[in-house]
């Protein structure tokens, strides 16, 4: 069968916009929540304009889906579940779009240096495998002794491609590789031979994209197949491959249903592989591999170690692993919680008192802490600020985006964006009292009016997120508005923006965006309304977003309800 | 493959104290014309190309030369006087100015100055860069039909381009290699000795079956995943002739010599993806090796990337991120120090690329040497990192090949920077008319750095 779809998403070609935009970013419509306005157009999230060609208006055409390479994440996650703790050399880099590497995924194309370095890092965790003879026997098949051993080998190859490829391979597919395995196998020996087969299944794109793109119904829609479900099911909520059980259902054509993967899906959180998906969205979410290179002046703050720097990411990630799975609970009360994780030195940070010996621990900020929840965790203070400062900006540029879902545009060009000019040699000042030019200069002042009170209320801070009572000897002021509701300190904020009514809607795009791959078009809004009702009407847990999601129709197709899939020429390039 | 390899007898092998080293020799004059300035086989002998980038821009006022000129009527600046020794192949192009807005700090400006035109929103391009056009002119039958790309920090830049200075296209681009070990690796593989191996066979036959799924696949795919698995073919395809070149390579190591193994020249380089001018000699003499032994006749160089928020502690400015203590000048110790520490950071930078060019110099190549027969473009993501002003922006050309003259300052009025590079495009045999789109169009070349 050929098929042809238009693929483009419109999303890199989104336009260039100054303007700073409010509201929750979401198909130009709000949430119905009715709080929040637009107060300077456009600086939307929400990819493409619907296309307008009127053949019926209850039925817009939108783009089909991407095959998606492998995150860096993925492939390690996967090519260990196949063959066990190897070590693996470094593949081509994710590249980041729209804040998700599941965006760039599936959009970027894998440079010829990057087709290479596949086929080396298959090539040499294979070879580690198979230096291990008792290891090689727990992760195939069949291992075979002699050239003439073709069911072995066939077997060998059939088992290890249904796994790596998520589905079973065809005659022709297992025939190319059977050829491999025994032409290499009469040069050399028979576990060589299938050595080679195996690496050329782990280099085909069938291994390393997830080939996710939906067979045409009835009624004009593109609904995955079941081997594709599993795939879906698997790396969005394991961020690895499916298991034996998965593909088995598929198999089954137990994947096609909202109650079959409704119950693969339950038995798939209270797997441990579980954790591992939530981690990576919460490591793209928030971004936590830029925490590795976060430098401090050192001569200011010696107290920045790495053993500092990781505690901080195991706190932040220990949180919401509780929330989510240890106790599962209300995921918003993350946002001003004053449950932490600690060790002794980031206790000492915390304000909090060590213990003897030394252990990781679940610990809790005093009633009047004015340090709460996620905003207030030592990874997200200092990975907001400068090495020798706090940046109001880079804080409140948070809050806003990744809490609120709200758009703020890099500042405009010829802009001296430095705050420590002391040309005018007055003294110290505040952070902010610098910022005051900003907020006064027109071509600044649209956003930072939005950020800048944000970050300021998170002031008690230092750079490395200590406590402080005073900046450069003078009092902070912490104090500032969201949506005109005033609060006092970095405290009040947190609370404010657990109960924002952004703040659902926020999470359940942001998850979106990550499992899609794709920012949500403007045919994908009822869905995203869908999900939030179920999160609110579940308590605001995490986990049940993830069963929502999994199980909503729009999971199981390409394309919305009512809405039909775009044909294009399918010309090869 | 009906790919003709062109010879790389090259360079000879020395042995000095016990350790290997390289010793880059003239190409053979056999290999050559009556004057060396082609192919005995009289196909051109090609001038190569460079991309070198820099993050975080320059302050015009210590970079700009004073006066301008040809010859001895201009002297570097404070900025460029690591670049003392090689002024005869310097051309320095100031007062030009990126013509896209600037709406994306740092990655409007390298966009432009890299493709011809303005970024988008998510920080990708809508056209390819200059070395992929020049290499679609003059690279496609070496073994890295698309360049070599190496990169020595790894540190993230604002939001900007990712690590990239290197597209194809849209969504297309080829992020920088970090480890001078792999590239070692894989350039000895190519090039160095070996015993015939009957696995390359194997390993051929296998990229073919790999190859036969992705057209497979190609074939269900819509019209961007298609094009994107085109992409990955080409990976498969630039495999094989690196295969098919290591073959073919005698054996006895008499045919290119050897790599500069960095392990063993520069232990001490520091972590790939950290900032040395160690790590930039070891990609130096590799980059040089793969060019004099035509392995690739495009490379490009990131030495930080747009916006780079490493520190530069070499240079003695302290762990802290150059672009915030020193670009926008927020060092706690004050305006001065800040001033001061940027324009040390800006000069350790062309410290950084003077290894390169030295390298370059010292490899003989055809009737002189290889930044002779080299173009080096190098420029930045911004003019001023103060303010982010397009205006002024960094720019030279090194070297002469493809025609520059060099050791010139030519300095304009604010005209559209899209020139220079169209300049070398055209240098390098383009049939096209123009380079860039939109604002940044230029259709123009700099007659001045011409011989």
């Amino acid at each position: 069968m050929r098929q042809s779809w238009k693929i483009s998403l419109g999303i890199a070609s989104s336009p260039l916009l100054f303007a700073c935009y409010t509201g929750l970013a979401m198909s130009g419509e709000t949430d119905g929540a009715g709080d929040t306005t637009v107060a300077v157009s456009s600086g939307d999230e929400s990819g493409t304009e619907e296309s307008d060609t009127g053949d019926s208006p209850h039925a817009p055409e939108v783009p089909a889906p991407n095959i998606r390479r492998l995150t860096r994440s993925e492939f390690r996650h996967s090519v260990q579940d196949l063959l066990g703790p190897v070590t693996l050399a470094e593949v081509e880099i994710d590249s980041e779009q729209d804040g998700f590497f599941s965006v760039g995924a599936s959009l970027v194309a894998l440079s010829p240096a990057g087709v290479a370095q596949y086929e080396t890092a298959a090539g040499d965790a294979l070879a580690e495998l198979f230096a291990d003879p008792a290891a090689l026997t727990e992760r195939l098949a069949c291992v075979p002794t002699q050239f003439t051993d073709t069911t072995c080998t066939r077997n060998a190859i059939a088992s290890f491609g249904r796994q790596a490829w998520r589905r079973p391979l065809n005659s022709a597919e297992l025939g190319r590789y059977l050829e491999i395995a025994e032409e290499s196998s009469a040069e050399t020996n028979a576990r060589e031979g299938l050595r080679q087969a195996l690496w050329g299944l782990l280099q085909s794109p069938n291994f390393l994209y997830r080939v996710e793109v939906g067979e045409p119904t009835e009624e004009g829609r593109l609904k995955f197949t079941d081997y594709e479900m599993a795939s879906r099911l698997a790396f969005t909520l394991w961020n690895t491959l499916p298991d034996e059980e998965l593909l088995d259902a598929a198999e089954r054509g137990g994947l096609s249903d909202p109650k079959g993967i409704e119950y693969q899906a339950t038995r798939m959180l209270a797997d441990p592989r579980a954790r591992q998906g939530v981690e990576n969205f919460i490591a793209e979410l928030y971004r936590l591999w830029l925490l590795d290179e976060k430098v401090k002046d050192d001569q200011l703050y010696p107290e920045w170690t790495p053993t500092l720097r990781e505690a901080m990411r195991d706190d932040l990630l220990s949180r919401i692993d509780a929330a989510v799975f240890t106790e599962p609970s209300d995921f918003l009360a993350l946002y001003d919680s004053r449950v932490v994780f600690v060790n002794n030195e980031l206790a000492q940070l915390y304000g909090l008192p060590p213990v003897e010996p030394d252990a990781w621990r679940a610990a809790e900020l005093p009633e009047d802490s004015p340090r709460l929840g996620i905003i207030g965790s030592g990874l997200m203070l200092a990975k907001h600020s400068l090495p020798a400062r706090t940046s109001a900006t880079a804080r409140g540029v948070f809050i806003a985006e990744s809490l609120l879902c709200r758009t703020v545009p890099p500042p405009p060009p010829d802009i001296d964006t430095n705050l420590d000019k002391d040309e005018m040699n007055e003294g110290p000042q505040t952070l902010r009292e610098k910022l005051e030019p900003h907020r006064e200069n027109p071509a600044c002042s649209s956003c930072h009016e939005i950020i800048d009170p944000l970050g300021l209320a998170l002031e008690h801070f230092d750079t490395i997120g200590r406590y402080r009572e005073f900046d450069q000897g003078l009092v902070i002021d912490a104090s500032g508005d969201l949506d005109g509701i005033a609060f006092a300190d970095g405290a009040e904020l947190a609370t404010l923006l657990r109960d924002h009514p952004n703040a659902p809607g926020c999470l359940v795009r942001k998850l979106y965006t990550y499992s899609a791959g794709h920012t949500p078009l403007p045919s994908e809004a009822e869905t995203l309304e869908a999900l939030e009702e179920a999160l609110t009407s579940a308590d605001n847990r995490f986990d049940l977003l993830l069963l929502a999601l999994v199980t909503h129709d729009d999971f199981r197709f390409a394309n919305p309800e009512g809405t039909v899939i775009a044909p294009d020429e399918g010309e090869m390039p | 493959m009906s790919r003709t390899m062109i010879p790389r007898r090259t360079m000879l092998r020395g042995l000095l104290g016990g350790a290997a080293i390289a010793v880059p020799l003239p190409r053979l004059m056999g290999m050559l014309n009556g004057n060396g300035t082609a192919h005995a086989d009289g196909s051109p002998l090609h001038p190569r190309f460079i991309t070198w980038f820099f993050g975080n821009g320059a302050d015009a006022s210590q970079w700009v030369p004073a006066a301008v000129g040809q010859g001895d009527a201009w002297a570097l600046s404070p900025s460029l006087a690591p670049l003392a020794d090689f002024k005869q192949w310097l051309s320095v192009c100031s007062g030009y100015t990126v013509m896209v807005p600037g709406l994306l700090a740092h990655k409007s400006a390298p966009a432009a100055v890299l493709t011809g035109a303005q970024a988008v929103a998510n920080g990708d391009v809508q056209l390819p860069s200059i070395d992929q056009k020049i290499a679609a002119l003059i690279n496609g039958d070496t073994a890295f039909p698309s360049g070599i790309h190496v990169g020595i920090s790894n540190v993230t830049g604002a939001g900007a381009l990712d690590f990239n200075i290197s597209f194809n296209g849209p969504n297309a681009p080829n992020p920088p290699e970090y480890s001078p070990s792999a590239l070692f690796t894989k350039l000895l593989e190519i090039a160095g000795p070996q015993a015939p191996d009957p696995s390359l066979f194997r390993r051929k036959r296998l990229l073919d079956a790999v190859a036969e799924d992705t057209r497979q696949l190609q074939s269900r795919l819509g019209r961007e995943d298609q094009i994107r698995l085109e992409r990955h073919l080409d990976g498969l395809d630039q495999l094989q002739t690196q295969i098919d070149a290591t073959i073919d390579n005698p054996g006895d190591g008499a045919d290119c010599g050897l790599p500069v193994d960095p392990d063993v020249a520069y232990p001490n380089r520091g972590a790939d993806g950290s900032i040395s001018l160690d790590r930039c000699r070891a990609f130096a003499d590799l980059l040089a090796f793969a060019l004099s032994c035509d392995l690739t006749r495009v490379a490009t160089h990131v030495f930080s990337c747009a916006a780079c928020h490493a520190p530069y502690i070499e240079a003695g400015l302290g762990n802290v991120t150059f672009h915030e203590d020193y670009g926008h000048r927020l060092s706690p110790q004050g305006m001065e120090f800040a001033t001061n520490g940027f324009h040390t950071g800006v000069a350790y930078s062309m410290s950084g690329l003077a290894v390169l060019l030295n390298r370059l110099r010292d490899t003989p190549d055809g009737d002189g040497n290889l930044l002779d027969h080299s173009a080096i473009y190098v420029t930045s993501c911004v003019g001023d990192s103060v303010t982010h002003t397009m205006a002024d922006f960094p720019m030279l050309v090194v070297g002469k090949g493809g025609g520059l003259r060099g050791n010139i300052h030519h300095r304009v009025a604010g005209e559209n920077i899209s020139k220079v590079p169209f300049t070398l495009l055209k240098a390098f045999g383009s049939p096209e008319g123009s380079f860039g789109i939109n604002e940044a169009q230029a259709s123009a070349t700099v007659p001045e750095l011409m011989a």
